[in-house]
This record gives structure tokens, C-alpha cells and sequence, in this order.
């Protein structure tokens, strides 16, 4: 079947737009951040993602010149912030593929306003995360290419049999296809901004990034072929990439590590986690760039019932890990979860529950729901919480496995702190980026899915 | 004597005269840092012609050249990376019979030490990179100990005292020392006790030059009053060396002889000989253990009474009223609540042993106890049975600070100390120093002696100097020289020799040696013009032995050891107890940083010692560990953290004295707390202290912060009379694997496969493994903030687990458990390696490949045994740079860089070694000729290591033998990793069970 | 002749036919006088479904060489300009399994034969290790394959079409529908025009190709 909607208004939960928009109106609502000169709320903003990026370059530059042992990580706790760091950013990217493709499958049609944000913060969260897996090597110099079986005279191969192997690979695909489908999509939306063009330069720039696409009709059937496929393989990948993630431990011997719920667990998770950030992208740049009429209460009230659910099942998950401990008998596996909840870490542990269980039970009321000032507060709880099932997960697990002997404590350096606050400048430079030069709302589609409505409404 | 030659582990030795004298084994005297760079040897091509040369028209050599470019290109690229700078220049003058890359072996003495062991010492390319016990000498019998190792790290040491201070040259010191010698009225030369009988000589001599000078001994650490108490009481100087090979019950109060009271290697040996049991007709001897501190001992006790040491007199005169059945046991034990039951078991023990039981008192109590002891000993028939009389002890009887003190006050004009730091023990010594007309220290470092002398003179280290020892009465044990002193320095001996007379040192390092020979020709030995032979011989074998009858001492004189076993003594609320330092002993080795980096064997301390006590002292006291305590005695006063310790008795605080030396370049950075200042005039224990917190509060570094086993199936263990009732009783406390794995398991090609077998009814949990594979294996020194970070490298450990055995926190029983890398055969560590940097070789080897590991982590997380160390840091930084440092090196081993994993390798280096020697000779190879560093070292030989697919007539390999045990085990064995180190669990000896006489005596005695 | 040139209504100075060089030369402005020759007609819709009737017209017409140019897909139009499925997921996927294949291929000859290692007490050739990369290579041919077929298919990378010179596009790209009927069909005559007036189109032009714009780009 065509992967063209046949009744796109009967699938929406909503009016995607104010009664009466025209296409002009969209066009210029969402090529005005790119044609006008920036506001004193963005300066503002993306000096102050910079600074944080600062600290970011900083860290990264003590740690390579000196060693990792400028932060926490130590025996028996060989791993620390960073992987926490890596698996949190790889998280937050999902909701971005979840949104572009399931819900595109779903024909989730509301998911136009918000889809774009959300690939483009997929691509910059994948571009935190691959600074942390790298970094964390004792020999980032080599690891960089060292991970990859590349042909060499000593016939020195990888081990694919190692789950961080496979994440090389999980991690390099995703990112490449969410970029293609971010890019593919951005297509027609670079021709409009080539067509509105005044500057010539600009004119040059978007012509030569839109491909020079011509919205021909033969193009078109193509290309919506084109972006069915990618969100059908998409789909699967997402799932799989924080499968794979989560391998790096399931596949270990590590207490707490090797559990078989972690793939759904995790995937889980990575979507709550996900949601948080794109909700509080959004509200701040619905609010940065006055786009209220095109993101609306309303898709935020979706996103936020999706939270909603997905905290249930992450509740879900911390309350099986435990039974499975206990039903196993497995004298570590209980201890270690005994110690999650009881030991020295057990505040990042209630934390945890607390942010990722707890606090999204606020969103069955829809006050919450749909009032930015109130959701935003819980999406940024949301995000320490997964932060801290992360590092509860890695840090708990590792620092009491199995012989007491052996046992230590994981205290983290500034070091690990200035790299974790710096990666969120990496990211929302970006994310200033992003929405300062390229159009930040699927215009092609948001236009199909209004105008072909109204179009239709009048020909009746 | 070809047959000694080859004594079974000891390589082929060669004697150092000549390359002490002749020869000239490299020295780095001047400029020639880099003279010991292995020269690049081309590989001979000779059977290629010029045409298989070619590749493409392009000959080797041209290539070499295109590839050198890349090379350095790459590393041009690569500068981050850090590697060491290397200069590689060939050496011109060899040593006679090196031949590059190959280790020649030399036997010495190790004179540093409390004992003076035999030591084997392994020199490569001109530079001794490893000692070890030698094979030859009668008393440590190839073993060695953590110290002993360590004193190889102090060799190249760089913060070593390089050139005479206070005097232009050592013609100028010399010519001052004369002449201050010539017109004093009064001079003290000040020695160790454990001085050679030629520096003995020595000193004679010069005193007959000198009459004036007046020779006086100090080592705060003698066994001075236990030694005083015997010759008070047998009327001759002597000392009763303990033999615990015959002793089936032995009963150590306050006396730490597996660690720092006696000759701990030899009682390692013979004690842990007596504890392995394999088959129901087995026994094995019972230790009980009676301290008021924690000793290492203790740790090893079948059962442990705390008993504060002030009670350990009227305790003993107690068990002696109830072996003679003059009154039972009991009203000791109601008196001072102690389990009754237990005492009666004790007692019934050395009742029905007489003659097999042996009671040693710990060289720190008091007089009073010692008396009591041999009194005991005497009743219990100890004397000439378990107990063998030495009627010369290798030291000198140590002077009490009061006759020094008495010596001296009154200022003297020449006051000489001879390699002991003094101060370091004995503060107030600075100002007799200092009021001297001339003072003169002689030693290693700029210590706190030499820094308050006027003339400073350097000492050789002992693996630059000629010596010899007598531990022994028939043992002459022989030290040489294995390497040209490195700086401008000068052993003691040669400046005594040096200051005895005018004539000027004609042939340097060698005078000492001549002087030393002729007096051996003179007094040792009876050769006659065979001389030079016997030298030779000796020198090879690095111990002459002469007969060693029994002797017999004058009999006990009871009614004197009745005196003064009745002293009375009154003790307070609180009692020190004051140990020597597990491995820096009295501070001697207080600046060696291995041995200050090692864990304490109880304490788990690095870096550190504290004032530690019972968790029920703790609580009175209300301190927790890193509290800072001050503890008063009326000697002086310290402050130094607290440290709970469970196992201690209650009122009592227990420290290590020798802690808190700096180097004098960097007096602010002290190792641990100085304690000296509370040491009592007479033994080691202060009966009447006050212990008050400061309210401050410091961190303590400590390898392990766990110590229970939490159920846990990690050391198993079974009490003798329930191993003989069920020889399966171990078996059946394994843990089972479960299912079945999802792969086809690898099959090995039949040719090696290497295993390892500890058995832990032998280990005492003493460091010598640890620091033996440390030297061998290049293993990195982290310092005291890395360890407090987690990060400390030794790639084999001891952990330590402690059980309650009552409902009380502090009556516990230990066990100790090396720990090194398990080499599974299903290696955890080897699927999580992205980079296939640690993988497994055709002999069951997890081999770790350092040039591929990026460092990642992951494989330490998998690892069940946490035995993988991380280089955080470039730790070796200091060391590569370092031109003297850096020899200290083992070329055989990889120094691991910043960023890479590393672990045990079962001295992968001596399996290749030995495996390409067999296939040059074509030999085969037989079980013992791989000896990894840690079972060289053992003491306790609790070690076996080899090839279990060893076939007939060579095997089967020992441990092939032990894995059968029906006391081997293997750690977290349900995990399926399969480990190649088989454990072989520990019996204990429990009261009640009777414990019939020991092996070795029924096989003299032919009964049974 | 210029009048098209004015129609067209270029950026550039108009008037200036003259040829004469004018000082201080912007970037895009128009230097020489470009040649242009006529490619074809285009009528353009302010209504999705009059352009779908008008689709049809054409199509039942039995035109070949025309086109829509829209601003987003517009449904049916497909079907009204009788185009065939896209045979584009065929092609990727194939490229996807042959992906797949070549990986769990690489793995095998990386860690069986090309240097066997042994690792963990594992099999060489341990396959259920080998799932995971070889699902992801599968996925990174597919998309992979995708993008170049689409950008193949969709006739994308040539930045130059008539319809971005005749400035219609800056209309389609916005809210317009374009009809284009090109020169190059055998049906064409002059008389294509009418065919759209009859489809109700009320806005008709002629569509020029620059053969030369003389632009400095």
C-alpha cells in the first residue's frame, strides 16, 4: 500500500494547527529564525551553551594529557561517569528515531510539528555520547581506530564476540541512519528556504543542500517511498541499538549486570529518558521562537502520556530486577540488589525511583500535562533520574561483586563532573545551531497534513 | 661438589671475585647511564642470498629503510603517547661470562636484615635485577622474604647518599677520622648487632689502634631481654631456637614467629610443614595463640586466647601450676573471665605432649614472662626436645640506651655511628651528636643520623659489598659483590680498615674482601694451600658449612627463673603493645618503597601504621578508625590514628614501631607515625598508658575494606578431626557448576597447560609472594594517594577473611588467601575485549598482550577475581626516566605504559625462558624447572606450579598431584570459569580432637 | 530576443541592455544577456485537486514527458499521472541482505581464519556472538542503499532545472501546484497551452531554460 495517508484528519488527535493557517503562515513562522537575526533569548542561551562546551574541551584535554586516573574510576569500579554519560546520551537520542519513525508508521500525523526537533536531537545526542567511549580508553589515541577491524599487515582482527565490539557497530549505524533520515527529510524544506532566499550566498547554500529539488511529482512518490523504508528499518534499529547497550552489561558475569530483562528495560528507559528532553527542547524553543501555533499544548500532552506509560514500565522493570534477584537464589544477585537499595549508594538508588517513577505519576493529571511551566520541572527530574538508573546500574554493581576482598568505592573527580555538565553544552550548542540555520518544523509535511485538510474540506 | 653445583632450582652460579676485582662489571660512576642498553644483534641472514633478499627488486635493507621512515613518521604522529626515550648503545667491555640477555646468578648473604639469610641473586648484563633465598644456605633454604626482596629497590635507590659530605674525599675523611681518633680521649664507635665476625674483627683491630675507642651496639629491636633472661638463668650466652617440625602443640605468647619475632623463614618452613593432612591417618600440630595484640601468628592460630601481656607472666606461672597438677587452670580463667573449657583443653594438650609441645614467649614482654616460659618449657620437657639451644646467636648482644646514654653523656670527643639510624629510634641521640667533637655517620641516606653528623659517609648497599655472617654455629655464610658500587661510596668495613691504618687504599673495594679471606684462611678454615679453591667454592655456594653438633646448656636454675617469674608487675586501664613494622621491620627499610607500599599482612595498612585496638576498645574510647588517639606512656607521647581491629584484646592498643621516615629531600612527605618515642626501657610493652582522641580525624589507606566472607564459597575450610571422620568433607562444600555451557569447549593440543596449586594449611599469609612478583614482574609502585584511590598494581594479593566463631565481635578466626590471576580456561575477561588484547594461548595461558590493549576496563569488570590492575597514570613515568632507577628493570618483562591492563602471567617470561632452553638442549622438561617468582619466594612452599599434562617418568607434576587432594578447591567455582589455580583448604586443629606427634617424629621414633 | 528575459523578470539590471559592464559587480548579478530558449509551458494551481483533474486530463491525453511540481505529496496524484510503484525498497533491501551477508562473511573469516584466536574457551567460529553486527550491517546497507537509490530515482544532485529559472518554483515550494507539459513530447505544439486552460488552469506561462545565464555562481 502507499505509504500516503488516505484520511490524515481522522488520525489526529487534534487540530495540528489554528483554524485558517495558511501555508504562507507556516512557511514564515518557521523560516523566521532562520532569515531574521537572532534574538537577545538565543545570544544569551548560546553563550552559555559555549561556556559549558568550554568546560567540556577542558576536561577532555586533562584527561588525555594526563591519564584517566584524573577520574573516580579505580579497581574494583573500572567504569564510571563516562559510560553512564555514553548510555544516558544514547538514550535521550531514541525518542528522536521513536518519534521520526514508529510514529510515522503509526501514522502518528501530530508528530510533524515536533519531528524534526527530535531527529536533530538524536544526531546530537549519538555526537555526545560516541565523546564518552572514546574518551573513557586508556589510550583514546588508539581506540579510536583500534576498535575498528580495518585491514592491517599483522592480520590483527577485533574480538566480535565483545559486546563493546558491537556497539561500535550499533552505535556508528545509528548515527549514520539518523542522519540520512534527518537529512532526508530536511529536503524539501531546503528547497523552500532556498526558494525564500534573498542573499545570494544563501540562496548558493540551501540550493546546493536541497539537492535542487524541484517537488516533481515523480520525486515525490519516490521519496515517500524512500522515507516509508527508512522509518521501517529505523524502527528496528532504535530497539536494537540499546539492546546492544545494554549486551555491554547483560552479556558480562557481572552481579547486577547479567540479567536478561536488561534489552526491554533498557529500551524502555532510553524512551522515557528520550521524551523528557525532547518536551524540554520544545517548550524552550516553542517559547525562544514564539512557534505556540504550530507546537502546541497538545503535543506536549501527547508526549507526556507516553512519558507516562514508559515510567510505568521502567517502574515495572526496578521492581522485577528485584524479584528475579530473589527468585534466583544467587547469593551475589541478591546481595548486590540488597545493596542498591540498602548500601552506601542507596541514595542514588531512591533517587532514582524517586525521579523515574514516582514524580511522572504528576502527569495523570492533565494540568501537568498540558501547562509547560509545570511538565518542565518533571522532565528535568525525569532526566537526573535516568541519569542515576545509569550510574546505579554500572557503580553499585561494580563496586561490590564477588569477593568481598576485592570490594571499594567509586567516588567520582571534578573531572568527571565538568565532562558530564560539558557534554550538555556540546549538545544544546548544537541544538542553538540547528534551529538558527536550518527550518525547524517539517514544513512539507506539516503543509500535506494541513492544507491537503483544508483542501479537501473545500472541495466537498 | 659438581653435585652441588647443581642443587635442584639453583642455576648455574659464578663467583664474583673476579668480577668484583678484575673484570669490572659496569659501573655508572661517570656518565655512563646509558651503558647498559641490550645491544640490537642483526639477525644472522647468512643462508639467504642476495636474490631471496630481494622483495620486488627491493632488498631487506632498503626496505628497513622505507619502514624506518613510516616508523617515524608514526611516532611523530604517535607523541601523545608517550613512550619512554630510548638510547641504545652497545657496551664495549663485557663482564666475563655475560652473554647479552642471558641472567648470571650469584650467592651472597643478605646483611641488611634482623638475619642474615642466604640470598641468590640474579644479575643481568651487569645489574642484579631480582634476589631470591639461596637454595644452598641451611637455614632459609632458597626461600626468601618481602624485605629481603625489597632491598634490591633501596640498590638503585636514587635518594642514596652519593659522596662523602662534610669532607672534601674520602682521603680527607679518612686523614680527619685518624686524626680526631689519634687525640681523643674518649671515642664511641655505634654498630648494629648484626654485624659480621669480620667487621667484628675490624672494629677489634682498629680499637687495639685506638684504645680509646669504645665499641657500643645498637639495635632497638634486639632480642635482647628474652636473650638476657636466658643467660641469666643458664648462666651462658645463648638462644633457644624453637623447632616446630618436632612440636605438635605449640603455644606462642604475644610472639609473632611466622612474622617478625626470630627466624620467621625457617619457622615458616618448619611450622607449615606440620600442618598438612591428606589422608585420615594425617595430623597435623595445633597452634594456640595467646596476645593481648594481633599478630600474624595469631592470624594462623587453631585457637586464639586474648590475654592482655600483662597477664601473659602470672598466665604462664598459671599453665605451669597446672601441668605440674599443683592447681587447676581454672581459677586463672574464672579470675580473669577466659573460656575455663578452652584453658583445660590447652592445658590437657601440653600434658599429654610433654617433650612435643613447645611454649615461646614474644621477644617484647618483659623478663618476668620470659622466665615463667622456660620454667614452663622445663615442665613440659622442651629443652633439648622441641627447643635446641644456639650457644651463638648471630647478633651481638645489643647495649640498653642506658649504657650508651651512660657512655656518652659526658660528651665524647669521636662519636662514629656505623650504618644505624639512631635518631630515627632514639631522638635524644641528636644532641650527644651534635656535642661531639667529631661525629661521623656512615650509611645509606641522608637519615636523621647522618643528617645530625658533621662528617656523612656513604655506605655500599649490601649487594656492592664483601661481608660474611654466622647465623650459626657452623654456618659461615658469605656476601659478595654483584655489581660495581654505583655512586662514590664505601662499605663500613673498608673505612674501619681504612682509619685502622696509614697506609692508602690500594686496591678500592677490594681490601675489605682480602681482609676478609685472610681471616677466614686464619680462623675458619683449615685448607691450608687449597685456599683459593675453597674461596672459590664458597664464594659459588655462598655458605661454608662446618659440624653442628648439638649443644646442651648449663641446666636451668629454677629457683632464680621462680624469682624472677614472680616479678610483680601492675598495669592500668590501657596496655601498648609495640611490634616491629611487618616489612620495614625497626625503619630500617622505613624509605623502600615496595615494602612501604605492601599491605600489612593483619592490618591491610599501606603507607601507614595506627594505633589499633578492639572494637570494644574503640567503642569505650569512642573512636572510630582514622580518629586520631594520643597515647601517653611515661616515656613520651605520639598521635597517630586509630584502627579497629577485631581480635585484639580489650584495654589494649597495638602499634608498629619504624614507621615515620622522610627522605631528606622531601621532610615533609613522612610515611606513617613515628612511635619510637614510646618504646620502654625495657621489652616492647608499655603496661600503663592513657589513650585520649584529639577530635581530629585522618584517612588511613587500607588494600581491603571487607572482611567477611559473606557465606560465600572463597576459602573453604574443615577442623581436622571432621577432614579425618570425612575425607569428602571439603569435596562436598564445593560449589557445583550448573547446566551445560552453549559452546563446545575448547580443546587443548595435549602439549603443556600450566596450573598452579595453593595450599592454604601452609600459607601464613607473610608478603614474599607479593613483593617477589613485584621485583620480577616490574610491577608499578603507586604511592600512598593512588592506593587510597583503589589503584594499587600488585598483580598478586593476599586477602584476608575473618569468621566469628562467638557471639563476640572480636574473637574471630582468620584466613589468608593469595590471590592472583586464575588464568581460566574460560576466561570472562578474554569475551569482553574489544581488541582481542587479552586472549588465551595453547598452554592454558591468559596471556595479556600490553601493545593492543587500548584499556577499556571491561575485562577488569568481568573479572570475578578482580586481579586486573590499571595503569591510571604513567606510573613507571619515574622510573623510565630515572638513568639509576630505570636498571632495577627485569628486560624480560614488559613496563606497562599509562592506559594499559595488566595481571599475573604465571611468569610467562620463565615458562618461555625454559621451554626454548629445553628445545636448544633438546631436553625434556622436567616438573620444577618453571618456577614462578611467587613459589620461589615461599617460605612455606605453599606454591606448586607446573605442567599437569606432564607425563611419566618426568610427571606427574606436583601440582598435578595436589589438584587430586581431597582438600582442593577452587574459588567461585559455580561461575564456570573454569580457574587453573587450585586452592587446597586449610585444617584447623581444634582443642578437644586429640593431635598425636607429628610425622617427622613417628617416622624417628618408628612408632605407628 | 529580450522580452522573455523581462517575463521571466530576472533579478539584475534590466534595463541595462546595453551590455555595458556596470562597476562593482555583485555576486549573481546578471552581466551578459543569457540565452533562453522555450522548454515548455507550465500552469500553475492554487488547488491540490484542480491539479489532480488536471493530472488526469493529461494522462488520458497520453502525454509522456510532464510533470507536477508540488509543495508537499499530494494525495492521488500518483494515480492521476498513472505512475507505477516505486521499485526503490526493492532495490535497498537487496543491498541490506547482501550487507548482512557480507558481515556475518567478514566475521567468520576475520576470527576463524584469517587469524584464529582463542578466546574464552569459545569456538572460532561462535556464531550467536556474531548476530548483532551482522542485524546492524543490515541495517547500514539498507539505509545506505536507500539514500542513493532515492537520490538516483528522484533525479536529485542536479541543481538546475527550468522551473528554478523561471522563478515558478519559489510559488510551487511555497503553496502552488505546478503542471509542466515539456517541449520534449512528441504531443507538443503550441497548442499545449490550451490544454491546461481547459484543465480551468487560469495562470499559463511559457517555461524557458537558461542555455547561458552569464550569472557568476
Amino acid at each position: 500500500m502507499s505509504a500516503r495517508p488516505v484520511t490524515t484528519e481522522d488520525l489526529l488527535p487534534f487540530p495540528l494547527v489554528p483554524e485558517g493557517t495558511t501555508a504562507k503562515d507556516i512557511d514564515d513562522a518557521v523560516s523566521l529564525p532562520m532569515e531574521s537575526f537572532p534574538t537577545r533569548r538565543w545570544w544569551i542561551a548560546f553563550s552559555f551553551s559555549l561556556g559549558l562546551l568550554l568546560i567540556f574541551s577542558v576536561n577532555v584535554t586533562i584527561t588525555v594529557s594526563q591519564g584517566i586516573g584524573t577520574w573516580g574510576v579505580n579497581n574494583p569500579v573500572g567504569w564510571g561517569f563516562a559510560i553512564v554519560n555514553l548510555v544516558f546520551w544514547i538514550g535521550i537520542g531514541h525518542a528522536g528515531t521513536l518519534i521520526s519513525a514508529i510514529l510515522f508508521l503509526f501514522r502518528q500525523h501530530w508528530r510533524t510539528a515536533i519531528a524534526r526537533f527530535a531527529e536533530a536531537m538524536t544526531l546530537f545526542a549519538v555526537l555526545c555520547a560516541v565523546q564518552f567511549p572514546v574518551l573513557h580508553t586508556g589510550r583514546p589515541w588508539l581506540a579510536i581506530y583500534w576498535m575498528v577491524p580495518y585491514p592491517n599487515h599483522n592480520n590483527l582482527w577485533t574480538n566480535f564476540r565483545s559486546p563493546l565490539e558491537w556497539d561500535v557497530f550499533a552505535i556508528s549505524t545509528y548515527g549514520t541512519v539518523s542522519f540520512l533520515f534527518w537529512f532526508l527529510g530536511l529536503i524539501p524544506d531546503l528547497a523552500l528556504a532556498r526558494d525564500r532566499a534573498k542573499h545570494p550566498l544563501r540562496k548558493f547554500i540551501y540550493g546546493l543542500l536541497s539537492l535542487g529539488w524541484n517537488g516533481s511529482n515523480r520525486a515525490w512518490s519516490h521519496y515517500e517511498r524512500a522515507y516509508g523504508l527508512f522509518a521501517a528499518i529505523a524502527t528496528p534499529l532504535v530497539l536494537s541499538v540499546h539492546s546492544v547497550i545494554s549486551f555491554d552489561f547483560a552479556a558480562s558475569i557481572v552481579p547486577g549486570w547479567h540479567t536478561t530483562i536488561f534489552p526491554p528495560y533498557f529500551v524502555a528507559g532510553a524512551i522515557l529518558s528520550g521524551f523528557a528532553m525532547v518536551t524540554l527542547v520544545v517548550v524552550l524553543l516553542r517559547k525562544m521562537f514564539n512557534l505556540q501555533h504550530l507546537v502546541t499544548e497538545s503535543h506536549l500532552e501527547v508526549m507526556n502520556k507516553i512519558m507516562l506509560a514508559t515510567a510505568l514500565m521502567v517502574g515495572y522493570a526496578y521492581a522485577s530486577e528485584f524479584f528475579v534477584a530473589w527468585y534466583s537464589g544467587v547469593l551475589y544477585e541478591k546481595y548486590v540488589f540488597l545493596n542498591r537499595a540498602m548500601g552506601p549508594y542507596a541514595w542514588g538508588y531512591w533517587s532514582m525511583v524517586t525521579c523515574n517513577v514516582f514524580v511522572p505519576q504528576l502527569l495523570w493529571f492533565k494540568k501537568f500535562r498540558r501547562n509547560p511551566w509545570l511538565m518542565v520541572p518533571i522532565v528535568i527530574l525525569v532526566n537526573v533520574g535516568m541519569w542515576f538508573e545509569r550510574f546505579v546500574i554500572i557503580v553499585t554493581s561494580l563496586h561490590r561483586d564477588y569477593l568481598p576482598a576485592a570490594w571499594g568505592m567509586y567516588h567520582p573527580t571534578w573531572v568527571d563532573a565538568g565532562l558530564l555538565v560539558g557534554s550538555f553544552g556540546l549538545f544544546f550548542t548544537l541544538v542553538l545551531l540547528f534551529v538558527r540555520f536550518l527550518p525547524t518544523i517539517a514544513v512539507s509535511e506539516l503543509k500535506g497534513a494541513v492544507l491537503q485538510k483544508h483542501a479537501g474540506a473545500h472541495h466537498e | 661438589m659438581e653435585k652441588e653445583f647443581k642443587s635442584k632450582g639453583a642455576p648455574p652460579r659464578v663467583t664474583a671475585l673476579v668480577v668484583a676485582a678484575e673484570a669490572r662489571p659496569i659501573s655508572l660512576t661517570e656518565g655512563g647511564r646509558a651503558r647498559l642498553a641490550i645491544p640490537i644483534r642483526e639477525e644472522p641472514n647468512s643462508h639467504r642470498s642476495a636474490e631471496e633478499q630481494k622483495v620486488d627488486g627491493i632488498t631487506r635493507r632498503s626496505a628497513m629503510k622505507f619502514m624506518g621512515a613510516t616508523m617515524a613518521l608514526a611516532s611523530g604522529l604517535a607523541a601523545c603517547v608517550r613512550k619512554p626515550p630510548r638510547k641504545v648503545i652497545s657496551r664495549t667491555s663485557q663482564p666475563e661470562y655475560n652473554h647479552p640477555g642471558q641472567a648470571l646468578y650469584y650467592s651472597s648473604t643478605w646483611t641488611d636484615g634482623p638475619f642474615p639469610y642466604g640470598m641468590l641473586v640474579k644479575v643481568q648484563d651487569g645489574r642484579p635485577i631480582k634476589l631470591d633465598g639461596n637454595p644452598d644456605h641451611p637455614i632459609n633454604k632458597g626461600t626468601s622474604s618481602a624485605a629481603m626482596q625489597g632491598s634490591l629497590l633501596s640498590l638503585y635507590d636514587p635518594e642514596r647518599l652519593r659522596a662523602p659530605k662534610g669532607a672534601a674525599s674520602w682521603a680527607a675523611a679518612d686523614q680527619q677520622v685518624r686524626g680526631a681518633l689519634k687525640t681523643a680521649k674518649k671515642a664511641v664507635l655505634v654498630t648494629r648487632a648484626t654485624i659480621g665476625p669480620s667487621e667484628r674483627r675490624a672494629i677489634s683491630d682498629l680499637r687495639s689502634v685506638y684504645p680509646a675507642l669504645r665499641h657500643v651496639v645498637y639495635e632497638p629491636l634486639a632480642d635482647e631481654t628474652r636473650r638476657s633472661v636466658w643467660r641469666e638463668l643458664h648462666g651462658q650466652d645463648g638462644e633457644w631456637l624453637p623447632r616446630f617440625e618436632w612440636a605438635s602443640v605449640v603455644l606462642a605468647i604475644e610472639c609473632d614467629f611466622l612474622g617478625t619475632d626470630g627466624v620467621e623463614l625457617e619457622s615458616i618452613q618448619s611450622f607449615s610443614g606440620t600442618r598438612v593432612a591428606e589422608t585420615a591417618d594425617d595430623t597435623i600440630s595445633r597452634l594456640y595463640v595467646v596476645e593481648g595484640g594481633l599478630s600474624l601468628t595469631g592470624t594462623n592460630a587453631d585457637h586464639r586466647i586474648r590475654l592482655r601481656p600483662s597477664l601473659a607472666a602470672s598466665f604462664v606461672r598459671a599453665l605451669r601450676d597446672a601441668v605440674d597438677e599443683r592447681t587447676p587452670i581454672d581459677a586463672f580463667a574464672a579470675a580473669n573471665d577466659l573460656d575455663a573449657k578452652l584453658l583445660g583443653a590447652l592445658v590437657g594438650d601440653l600434658k599429654e605432649n610433654r617433650g612435643k609441645a613447645v611454649v615461646v614467649a614474644g621477644a617484647g614482654l618483659p623478663k618476668a614472662a620470659h622466665a615463667a616460659t622456660a620454667l614452663l618449657n622445663r615442665s613440659l620437657d622442651a629443652f633439648n626436645k622441641t627447643l635446641e639451644w644456639n650457644p651463638q646467636p648471630a647478633g651481638l648482644i645489643a647495649n640498653s640506651k642506658a649504657e650508651i646514654e651512660a657512655l656518652v653523656e659526658d660528651g665524647v670527643d669521636v662519636l662514629i655511628t656505623l650504618g644505624v639510624d639512631v635518631v630515627h629510634s632514639w631522638s635524644a641521640f641528636a644532641k650527644h651528636l651534635s656535642a661531639a667533637k667529631l661525629s661521623v655517620g656512615h650509611g645509606l641516606y641522608l637519615d636523621s643520623t647522618l643528617s645530625a653528623c658533621e662528617l656523612r659517609l656513604p655506605s655500599h648497599h649490601v649487594l656492592e659489598s664483601w661481608n660474611d655472617a654466622r647465623p650459626r654455629v657452623g654456618i659461615i655464610s658469605l656476601c659478595q659483590p654483584v655489581i660495581m658500587p654505583l655512586y662514590d661510596t664505601r662499605q663500613e668495613a673498608e673505612s674501619l680498615l681504612a682509619w685502622a691504618s696509614e697506609a692508602p687504599d690500594a686496591a678500592p673495594h677490594t681490601r675489605f674482601r682480602d681482609f676478609l679471606k685472610a681471616r677466614l684462611e686464619a680462623e675458619e678454615l683449615e685448607v691450608g694451600p687449597g685456599m683459593e679453591v675453597a674461596w672459590e667454592t664458597a664464594l659459588h655456594q655462598g655458605v661454608i658449612l662446618g659440624p653442628t653438633n648439638a649443644f646442651v646448656p648449663a641446666e636451668l636454675d629454677v629457683p632464680r627463673a621462680e624469682a624472677l617469674a614472680a616479678t610483680p608487675l601492675q598495669a592500668g586501664a590501657y596496655e601498648l603493645v609495640l611490634t616491629p613494622h611487618s616489612s620495614v621491620w625497626d625503619g630500617r627499610f622505613g624509605l623502600n618503597a615496595w615494602l612501604l607500599e605492601v599491605p600489612d599482612p593483619v592490618t591491610k595498612l599501606m603507607w601507614d601504621n595506627a594505633a589499633c585496638m578492639s572494637a570494644s576498645t574503640a567503642k569505650r574510647l569512642s573512636v572510630e578508625t582514622g580518629y586520631l588517639v594520643k597515647l601517653s606512656t611515661p616515656d613520651g607521647s605520639v598521635e597517630l590514628p586509630a584502627l579497629v581491629q577485631p581480635g585484639l584484646a580489650d584495654g589494649v592498643i597495638m602499634t608498629a614501631l619504624g614507621m615515620g621516615r622522610a627522605y631528606a629531600s622531601a621532610p615533609d612527605e613522612v610515611f606513617g607515625t613515628n612511635t619510637w618515642p614510646l618504646i620502654p626501657s625495657e621489652g616492647r610493652v608499655q603496661f600503663d598508658i592513657s589513650v585520649s582522641p584529639t577530635g581530629e580525624e585522618t584517612s588511613l589507606v587500607r588494600s581491603q575494606s571487607e572482611f567477611s566472607m559473606h557465606s560465600r564459597p572463597i576459602v573453604l575450610e574443615a577442623t581436622l578431626g571432621e577432614f579425618r571422620a570425612n575425607l569428602e568433607a571439603i569435596q562436598e562444600k564445593r560449589s557445583k557448576e550448573h547446566g551445560e555451557p552453549i559452546y563446545e569447549p575448547f580443546k587443548y593440543g595435549g602439549g603443556h597447560k600450566w596450573e598452579m596449586a595453593i595450599d592454604l594449611a601452609r600459607c601464613v599469609g607473610c608478603n614474599a609472594c607479593v613483593i617477589a612478583c613485584q621485583a620480577e614482574n616490574n610491577i608499578a609502585i603507586v604511592g600512598k594517594e593512588e592506593c587510597g584511590n583503589g589503584r594499587e598494581m600488585h598483580w598478586m594479593r593476599i586477602d584476608q577473611y575473618r569468621d566469628p566463631v562467638s557471639h563476640d565481635e572480636d574473637e574471630l578466626s582468620f584466613h589468608h588467601q593469595p590471590m592472583l590471576c586464575q588464568q581460566c580456561d574460560y576466561a570472562p575477561c578474554e569475551n569482553v575485549c574489544p581488541v582481542n588484547a587479552t586472549n588465551h594461548d595453547d598452554e592454558g595461558l591468559n596471556s595479556m598482550v600490553y601493545n593492543r590493549c587500548i584499556g577499556t576496563r571491561y575485562c577488569a569488570n568481568n573479572c570475578p577475581y578482580k586481579v586486573r590492575r590499571f595503569n591510571f597514570f604513567n606510573f613507571q613515568k619515574r622510573f623510565v626516566e630515572d638513568p639509576v632507577q630505570k636498571l632495577l628493570f627485569n628486560p624480560q618483562v614488559t613496563v606497562r605504559q599509562i592506559g594499559v591492563m595488566e595481571k599475573c602471567t604465571f611468569c610467562v617470561q620463565r615458562i618461555k625462558g625454559a621451554e626454548f632452553e629445553a628445545a636448544r638442549t633438546g631436553s625434556e622438561m622436567s616438573d620444577g624447572v618453571v618456577r614462578t617468582a611467587c613459589q620461589q619466594a615461599c617460605p612455606a612452599s605453599a606454591i606448586s606450579f607446573g605442567d599437569v599434562n606432564l607425563r611419566a617418568p618426568a610427571g606427574p607434576a606436583e601440582v598435578a598431584v595436589k589438584q587430586q587432594s581431597a582438600r582442593s578447591f577452587l574459588v567461585l567455582e559455580e561461575l564456570r570459569v573454569r580457574p587453573n589455580v587450585t586452592y587446597l583448604a586449610r585444617l584447623r586443629n581444634e582443642a578437644g580432637e586429640e593431635a598425636p606427634a607429628p610425622k617427622k617424629q613417628a617416622e624417628e621414633r618408628g612408632d605407628e | 530576443m529580450n522580452k522573455p528575459i523581462v517575463e521571466v523578470g530576472t533579478v539584475g539590471l534590466v534595463d541595462d541592455l546595453s551590455g555595458t559592464i556596470p562597476s562593482k559587480p555583485k555576486l549573481g548579478d546578471k552581466l551578459l544577456e543569457g540565452k533562453q530558449e522555450k522548454v515548455g509551458v507550465v500552469g500553475l494551481f492554487d488547488d491540490p485537486h484542480a491539479l489532480v483533474k488536471a493530472a488526469e486530463k493529461v494522462r488520458d491525453a497520453g502525454w509522456k514527458q510532464w510533470d507536477c511540481h508540488t509543495p508537499f505529496p499530494v494525495h492521488g496524484l500518483d494515480a492521476a499521472m498513472g505512475l507505477g510503484w516505486s521499485k526503490l525498497p526493492t532495490i535497498a533491501l537487496s543491498l541490506g541482505f547482501t550487507g548482512a551477508a557480507l558481515a556475518l562473511l567478514m566475521q567468520y573469516w576475520m576470527s576463524a581464519v584469517s587469524y584464529p584466536v582463542h578466546i574464552g574457551g569459545k569456538p572460532l567460529f561462535s556464531w550467536p556472538a556474531f548476530v548483532p553486527i551482522t542485524f546492524e550491517m543490515f541495517v547500514l546497507f539498507t539505509a545506505a542503499g536507500t539514500v542513493l537509490t532515492g537520490l538516483w530515482m528522484c533525479k536529485l544532485g542536479r541543481w538546475h532545472s527550468p522551473l528554478h529559472d523561471s522563478g515558478v518554483m519559489a510559488e510551487v515550494s511555497s503553496s502552488r501546484f505546478a503542471l509542466v507539459l515539456s517541449a520534449k513530447d512528441e504531443l507538443w505544439s503550441d497548442g499545449a497551452r490550451s490544454l491546461l486552460d481547459e484543465a480551468g488552469c487560469t495562470d499559463v506561462r511559457d517555461l524557458f531554460e537558461d542555455v547561458d545565464d552569464g550569472r557568476i555562481l
